[in-house]
């Protein structure tokens, strides 16, 4: 038997495959370009890299793989470019429409209003008879007859996968489970997906959304299929675990039936990496930004897990579909600076993109972005950027910077400073944001930077929103994979409940016993051995009538028998401490949405830390040299220590100003603040005392 | 920072973003924790940042109208309270003859924000209420004469004095509302938004400086209005006329709207509006500017952020007692729709009449068909499991089919098809039946009922419920075009009006009006509504077959229509017949022609030179020399400075209408029969529309220069 000492986690980019392999504490990295439609090629070139890293062969290393962790956007990409099944819907009669009119959103689109896409035909809609109210009590019964002539119809137009959605199903999913039975016996063949069994959840918008969905990606598996059986072959032993949105992972076999939970994996990945980041450096309440080419993405952490959402917007579908709650705005690296029709200064949130990308690429990009004006001010090294594997130009930046600002009289490095400052309070404004609308103190919380040039604004986002330190980690660029390697296994279940408080006892009781034993199946069809298995229970509440739940952490065995007594006492808990005394009054009814059972599957050894060999003895870092920051509007560019991020050590420190040019980014600690380097290689920022 | 002159380009833009942020965060603190869906679920709240004198800085929230509203009453708590004004204080006023917002059931909820000492700004929030006592639950009383049976009067009053709760005002109000334990947390979300927003304000006019900020602030105004000036500059000097019609009872009520473009000022001239009605849409001027400001931006400047500019730009002349300018004790419950919204219509018309004609406007790609004023909304109540009657607003009657676009068909449910104006998406099904004691049958688009066009009108909703859980539900209605359509753009028809009817458990079927009160559904009856629809853009006749061909499939037409409407004829394998259609449409507009009256005016003389370059007038119609042209047809209309509209042959086709006689007049192009303009009108009414560039104006009869209008700049 081979000792199973190996973590592996892959990110299948849009460019770029990542691999790291964790051994012994140690971690190898590797980049491959990326392979579509085929992932498989470029998945196995970046780990047989990643193993040669580590000195060892692919064929030696997979057999010794405890956990093999996969990121891919196989599923984001099908739903981005439209590339889905044919989906019919089966619905209630009388509202085959709720897809199509989306609630009456509109998006605008240059200036006009669009209705909100739709991924099934119209003639692909089918009502059929039925009919349940609130209290899941059965009003018009399902004629069978009547679904299999609408599969027959569903069938003549020429549908490739069915989603079924009846109002109230969430509650009562007797007809959907029945129509479910009766698709899948006259057209057998086709996957059918039921709303109630995906998810749930109120608000019957939502969840068909997210049934079709799902019904239009089922295709999407085909290639992770075929690499995980090459895998196989290869001699991988553990199952390969994909990662979801919800800031997890599950199994292939599991995922099989539910593509849609992988549709926004990409950004859960990065931020269940810097979870993993924040732990290590032993902090459990954190915020995260990840600052990409086209945009500024914020989430946060709470007892170190991934704050989740239950819905929101998915490119431009909203759906109910639960994912660590990341928003983002349009101030990335490529943003576009421009002047508006008031003669004011603007940043986004429009993106250069990477073709032609910002005017210091060279690649005939004029308009500058964030990133000319950084490599304008100084932050950036223009002979040094991505370790010196891409050369900047400076005199690009500065031209194209000069040439927006001229037409309002700003000179090249003045229009820099101001586009670099709009785009600090865009962050800034988003990080506020967070912090408001979860009701999260600031000071209490850290910051986890990670992509791109964040780190150059981290720093000061955290100083003007009180966020009590930085971290930084050296993993950055190959973070979502590092994340894919080291994620918990996690698996929701939840049923909906609609009970005014104190309600049926029996009922309550029931539910929390129905998601605990759901979620334990899924954790063993995840293949997590029974001691690694923990189940934790959350209430959704609100008083009667408010538009969102607040999610109530519960004791690990929940009270019995108590009707939600208790359940209702933590809820009053927490809304005052989020909005205070003044928000509530004594009449209030509070409504029991709904319970969630959140199964963990903890991988023994994930926590293993990149090179966490030793805290280092505290000395200052050494310095390589200096270059001119533009740090003023309108003083001259003072000289700023720069550092070789390579070359820094555990327990070595750096007081600002300083810029430490490290391999995947550069990190700008301010004036008043001062920098460490942690056991595992985090870059740790704070401000004096 | 260096301080710099006053068009700073970058500092400005600093404190807009900062300003912003703080009306995110109040927004999710008051979603967070207001009870009502017309707050939660529709959003139908606002936040709003003023200066020390109650000039807006920044705004948020998605029912724009709202902040020319509460500004006004900030100014109203300001002449009320002056140096008494005190830090800690939070002030409330609903009512709009002294001070309140957009109308009695909105409620401002006002809070003066301090640093170093001194009263540095404003923060107001307002929202709409389910109920703020008065005759009828839910305190939109269609038979209210008099503003004091509408509701709870509230002139700006101190909630809450130096961070003491006023107890004597709480307890006046749960004295005076219906459900009122609910609608208690729905005000107290506005006050704790109103602190998170004072808070955060506050703290910022610190970090910058009192004088800082305020010369920032008046930066950040001056801005806008320098481009809304320009805009304006852009549009041809003249008058611009259109015509607002409330429908009022069984008759309809006429309010001429005249926009005179001067220089870069733009004059709306209401001053010959019908007088105060004993009936809940009387308005006021500053209600009539906090509508027509949101869509004026909207027209000429979309990018440009919220703020004291766009009512500053608005000139806006009334007569005191009238529907758009009434005085005590006019009732006032519905001052921000009927008649306000038909004002609004008619300005946003005026306005593009204006960027049409002018060929060097901005917002020429962004023309429709006139704005839709249509809306209903159905105030239930019921006595729930403990003998208590509660009450709720279902606002679906909002969601209207958009009028039709120059380029493109209008929008499903939606009242506009450009940005902004106010973004409400409607309650799941699932989320309605929770709260309420109803059961939908269903819930769609309307099909079959389309202002046609060249380009159609969207689809308005349609739907029926019952009762369920409950033994009777009383509704009392609210709405408007019920009878009276909303035109077409360029030559396009009427769009549909709405309609309530209530479907009998013995299958009758009742009509309900739209401000019926009392409207009692049993075990069994269903309501039933049908949202209106805006007018189509360009004749009929001109429309694609093939979008004719998708039009039938998706049940938006029936065969009949297809055929006589838009000419469309189809081969027998269902294919178009492209040779029988034109035939067909060639044969219906000289068929027009042959039944419609002469023109009143018919154009005579000489044909323009050729070498003249074409001005824009209307679409579809040219300025060549002082020839206005059919520009598709060459047809002479009129010549300067007559109105062209009079060198239209007219074909007249009544409207069914269950009130006053009403009909549809169609200005045809005197030699192709092409619709070029539809008015809906009564018998004896002239043009709704009059185009008098000074341009145009000007060859005819060389007029002297006019003063500009006399202007309430007043609010």
């Amino acid at each position: 038997v081979t000792a199973r000492d190996l973590l592996i986690g892959v990110d299948v980019g849009g460019t770029f495959t990542d691999a790291v392999l964790i051994a012994d504490g140690r971690s190898f990295r590797a980049k491959s370009p990326s392979t579509y439609p085929d992932i498989g090629r470029g998945v196995l070139a970046s780990c047989r890299l990643a193993a040669e890293a580590a000195g060892l062969e692919l064929a030696e290393a997979l057999p010794r793989v405890r956990r093999f962790g996969l990121g891919t956007t196989a599923v984001t990409n099908v739903i981005a470019t439209r590339s889905g099944l044919r989906v019919g819907l089966l619905t209630t009669r009388g509202f085959e429409e709720t897809l199509r009119l989306g609630r009456g959103r509109a998006q605008e689109v240059d200036g006009w209003l669009h209705p909100p896409p739709c991924l099934v035909e119209r003639k692909a809609i089918v009502g059929v008879a039925e009919r349940i109210d609130r209290h899941g009590t059965v009003l018009t019964p399902l004629d069978p007859a009547e679904v299999a002539d609408a599969a027959r119809r569903l069938d003549e137009v020429g549908v490739d996968s069915i989603a079924v959605a009846f109002l109230w199903s969430f509650l009562n999913p007797a007809h959907e489970r029945q129509a479910a039975a009766i698709l899948k016996q006259v057209l057998p063949g086709v996957p059918v997906t039921s709303s109630a069994e995906l998810r749930p959840v109120i608000r019957e918008y939502e969840r068909t959304n997210l049934a079709v969905l799902n019904a239009y990606s089922v295709g999407a598996y085909a290639g992770v299929e075929d690499l995980a059986a090459e895998l196989r072959a290869g001699g991988l032993a553990a199952p390969v675990l994909l990662c979801h949105s919800g800031g997890g992972s599950m199994s292939i076999d599991q995922a099989r039936s539910q593509p849609v939970w992988l549709a926004a994996s990409g950004p859960a990945a990065g931020v269940a990496a810097a979870a993993q980041v924040a732990s290590l450096a032993g902090e459990s309440r954190a915020l995260t930004c990840d600052l990409g080419g086209t945009s500024f993405d914020v989430a946060h952490l709470a007892d170190q897990t991934p704050a989740r959402t239950q819905r929101g917007d998915l490119m431009g579908f909203w759906t109910a579909l639960p994912r660590v709650d990341v928003e983002s705005v349009g101030a990335g690296g490529g943003s576009v600076a421009w002047i508006d029709e008031r003669g004011m200064l603007r940043v986004g949130p429009k993106s250069a993109g990477s073709v032609p990308g910002p005017a210091c690429y060279g690649r005939g990009g004029e308009q500058p972005t964030l990133t000319d004006a950084l490599l304008a001010l100084g932050y950036i090294d223009g002979e040094r950027f991505l370790g010196g594997r891409m050369r900047l130009d400076r005199e690009a930046a500065l031209l194209a910077c000069g040439r927006v600002g001229e037409a309002v009289g700003l000179d090249a490095v003045e229009t820099a400073w101001g586009v670099r400052e709009i785009a600090l309070a865009e962050m800034v404004k988003a990080v506020r944001a967070r912090l408001s609308v979860h009701a999260l103190p600031a000071a209490e919380h850290c910051l986890v930077s990670y992509g791109g040039c964040g780190a150059l604004f981290a720093a000061e986002v955290a100083r003007k929103t009180g966020l009590a330190r930085v971290l930084i980690p050296e993993l950055a660029s190959v973070l979502s994979a590092y994340g894919a390697a080291t994620m918990d296994i996690r698996r929701e279940r939840l049923c909906s409940l609609l009970l005014k408080l104190p309600g049926d006892p029996a009922r309550i009781d029931r539910a929390i016993e129905e998601v605990r034993a759901a979620a334990w199946r899924d954790l063993e069809g995840d293949g997590v051995p029974e001691a690694d298995r923990s189940v934790a229970f959350e209430a959704d509440m609100r008083f009667a009538g408010q538009r969102w739940e607040v999610a109530v952490r519960l004791p690990a065995e929940p009270a019995r028998g108590d009707g939600g007594r208790e359940a209702e006492a933590l809820f009053r808990r927490e809304y005052l401490r989020r909005y205070g005394a003044a928000a509530t009054t004594t009449s209030g009814v509070v409504e029991l949405v709904s319970v969630r059972a959140v199964g963990v599957g903890r991988m023994a050894g994930a926590a293993a830390a990149p090179d966490a060999d030793r805290a280092g003895r505290a000395r200052p870092a050494r310095s390589l040299g200096r270059r001119g920051v533009q740090r003023d509007r309108a003083a001259p560019a003072t000289p700023v220590a720069t550092f070789d991020g390579a070359l820094l050590s555990p327990g070595e420190r750096l007081q600002g100003p300083a810029l430490v040019d490290a391999p995947d980014t550069t990190i700008w600690i301010p004036e008043g603040m001062a920098a460490r380097v942690d056991a595992h290689h985090t870059l740790i920022v704070e401000a004096l005392p | 920072m260096r301080a710099r002159a006053a068009n700073d380009p970058i500092a400005p833009e600093l404190l807009r973003t900062r300003l912003e942020a703080i009306g995110q965060e109040a927004g999710a603190a008051v979603e967070q924790t207001a009870i009502s869906p017309v707050v939660t679920e529709s959003k139908d709240y606002s936040v709003t940042l003023c200066d020390a004198d109650g000039a807006v800085v920044s705004a948020s929230g998605v029912v724009e109208l709202h902040f020319g509203a509460v500004m006004h009453a900030v100014r109203s708590t300001l002449a009320r309270h002056g140096e008494t004004i005190a830090e800690g204080d939070v002030f409330i006023a609903n009512d709009p003859h002294s001070g309140g917002g957009l109308h009695p059931q909105d409620i401002v909820i006002q809070r003066p924000v301090f640093a170093c000492g001194r009263r540095v700004a404003w923060v107001a929030l307002a929202a709409h209420m389910m109920d703020m006592g008065g005759m009828v639950p839910g305190s939109s009383a269609a038979e209210a004469t008099e503003c004091y049976q509408e509701a709870l009067r509230l002139p700006p009053v101190r909630l809450i004095r130096r961070g003491e709760e006023v107890s004597d005002i709480w307890n006046i109000l749960r004295t005076n509302i219906r459900s009122a334990a609910l609608i208690e947390m729905d005000m107290r979300a506005l006050v704790i938004g109103a602190g998170v927003a004072a808070g955060k304000l506050a703290e910022l006019v610190g970090e910058m400086g009192v004088e800082a900020f305020a010369a920032a602030a008046g930066r950040l105004i001056a801005g806008c209005e320098r481009v809304l000036r320009e805009r304006i500059a852009a549009l041809e000097d003249g008058h611009y006329l259109s015509a607002a019609w409330v429908e009022y009872g069984d008759t309809v009520l006429r309010i001429p709207c005249d926009l005179h473009v001067l220089g870069d000022r733009l004059q709306f001239d209401l001053t010959q509006a019908p007088a105060q009605v004993p009936h809940f849409f009387n308005s006021k001027a500053y209600i009539i500017r906090s509508v027509i400001g949101p869509r004026l931006r909207q027209i000429l400047a979309p990018g440009l952020p919220y703020n004291q500019a766009i009512y500053d730009v608005v000139e806006l002349a009334t007569t005191s007692g009238t529907v758009v300018d009434c005085v005590m004790p006019a009732p006032i419950a519905a001052a921000h729709t009927d008649a306000a919204m038909a004002v609004y219509a008619a300005a946003g018309q005026c306005m593009q009449l204006a960027i049409h004609a002018s060929p060097n406007a901005v917002g020429r790609e962004f023309i429709v068909a006139p704005d839709l004023a249509a809306y209903g909304t159905g105030r239930w109540n019921y006595l729930d499991e403990t003998g208590q009657r509660r009450v709720y607003t279902l606002i679906d009657g909002a969601f209207s089919g958009s009028p039709a676009g120059y380029d493109r068909d209008g929008l499903d449910l939606h009242a506009s098809l450009t940005g902004g104006g106010t973004r409400i998406e409607y309650a799941d099904v699932e989320i309605l039946e929770t709260a309420y004691p109803i059961l939908f049958r269903d819930r769609s688009s309307a099909g079959g009922r389309h202002g046609y066009g060249a380009h159609r009108s969207g689809a308005g909703c349609s739907e029926a419920f019952r009762i369920h859980g409950t033994d009777a539900l009383i509704g009392n209605m609210t709405g408007t075009r019920a009878w009276f359509p909303t035109g077409g753009g360029a030559g396009g028809l009427p769009g549909a009006p709405i309609r309530f009817a209530v479907a009998r458990a013995d299958g009758g079927v009742e009509p309900v009006g739209v401000h019926a009160v009392g409207v009692t559904l049993r075990a069994g009856d269903h309501f039933e509504m049908l949202c209106a629809t805006g007018g189509g853009y360009g004749d009929p006749l001109d429309r694609e077959p093939t979008a004719l061909v998708r039009d039938l499939e998706e049940r938006r037409l029936d065969a009949p229509t297809a055929r006589e409407i838009y000419g469309l004829a189809l081969a027998s394998d269902g294919t178009i017949d492209e040779a029988a259609t034109e035939a067909r449409r060639t044969a219906l507009r000289r068929e027009r022609l042959r039944r419609a009256r002469p023109a009143s005016r018919p154009a005579a003389g000489a044909p323009p030179p050729t070498a003249e370059v074409d001005l824009p007038i209307y679409p579809g119609v040219v300025q060549r020399g002082a020839w206005a042209v059919a520009e598709r047809s060459g047809a002479l209309l009129a010549r300067a400075p007559d109105n062209w509209l009079d060198g239209c042959p007219v074909l007249e086709t009544p409207i069914p209408s269950p009130a006053e006689p009403i009909l549809m007049r169609a200005h045809l192009d005197p030699s192709s029969g092409r619709m070029l303009h539809v008015d809906v009108v009564r018998p004896g009414d002239g043009p709704t529309i009059e185009i008098r560039p000074e341009r145009w104006v000007s060859l005819g009869q060389p007029a002297p220069v006019e003063a500009g209008l006399p202007v309430d700049l007043t609010l």
